[in-house]
């Protein structure tokens, strides 16, 4: 695999969807792969992408900005949504 | 009529409703001057049990759909939450923290489900409802809400899917017509309020 490539496994609904990405890709584009594997094609408003640790990630950026460069795991699930005070 | 002091009655009649006990009215004698003070019954407004809407064995039957898909997806955030506890109608969930701590345990009582959301809190990890949060623990959304409502009784979620949300915004947001939505499934419900914890700050 070419090193600027590697895989992403994205954990939605408790299933694991592994993406190929590109290092200076958006992440956003990988996103929406995972999405359509998952049954769940369109808009990424209220999802968000985050690490094992909690960590929030700007799916409007790069996998190199977030110094992302390798083999991980990313946890995909919708926010806290309406309501609130 | 709530009253508050020393009234001027001997008899106190109480009305159940119908299925709470065969006898739908009790008459209680009490002494002239006992005082009657308006409890404050906000927490788990119609969860307790004069509020058991929901046929228990119909509760029951959701409440096995609810343990098996946790069961079945369990396994894939087992470094970011955990089953604490599952008893009918109570499902307990460890919430972690990047080293494995628990954090505090997240509450759902699935006693009306799916007649009405969970209604979700949060527990200390010594089981006691919180009182007071670091106030930098939940995270604010991107429109500065944290999606709790406070009372002296605890901290309870208040976003799409759980029981505060629904009864409050009822009228424009029915739960009827959520329901079945996946983004209300046990599972994202736990993920979404996981969330809404900055899992990196002890309490």
């Amino acid at each position: 695999m070419n090193e600027s490539k590697f895989e992403i496994i994205f954990v939605i609904q408790g299933k694991e969807f592994p993406v190929d990405v590109n290092i200076n890709q958006s992440i956003k584009a990988g996103v929406h792969k995972a999405l359509k594997l998952a049954g769940q094609p369109g808009s990424l408003e209220g999802w968000e992408l985050r690490t094992e640790s909690g960590e929030k990630i700007d799916m409007n950026s790069s996998w190199r900005d977030n110094n992302i460069t390798g083999s991980t795991k990313l946890y995909l699930s919708k926010g806290a949504g309406r309501g609130g005070l | 009529m709530p009253v508050e002091g020393v009234c001027n009655i001997s008899e106190l009649r109480i009305r159940f409703p119908p299925g709470v006990l065969r006898v739908s009215n009790i008459t209680l004698p009490i002494p002239s001057n006992f005082l009657i003070k308006n409890i404050l019954r906000t927490r788990h407004p119609k969860i307790n049990s004069d509020y058991l809407l929901l046929d228990e064995k119909v509760s029951r039957e959701y409440f096995r759909k609810v343990v098996k898909e946790i069961e079945e997806n369990k396994d894939s955030y087992e470094k970011i939450w955990k089953v604490k506890e599952i008893f009918f109608p109570n499902v307990f969930i460890d919430v972690l923290s990047p080293k494995g701590d628990v954090l505090l345990i997240i509450s759902l009582n699935l006693r009306n489900y799916n007649y009405y959301p969970p209604q979700v809190g949060f527990l200390t990890p010594d089981k006691s409802l919180i009182l007071s949060f670091k106030p930098d623990v939940v995270i604010q959304d991107d429109e500065g809400r944290r999606h709790l409502i406070a009372d002296n009784q605890g901290a309870w979620v208040c976003m799409p899917g759980t029981y505060k949300y629904h009864n409050w915004y009822f009228d424009i947001d029915r739960w009827e017509l959520d329901r079945y939505n996946p983004d209300n499934s046990i599972v994202n419900l736990i993920n979404r309020l996981v969330n809404m914890i900055d899992r990196t700050k002890e309490l």
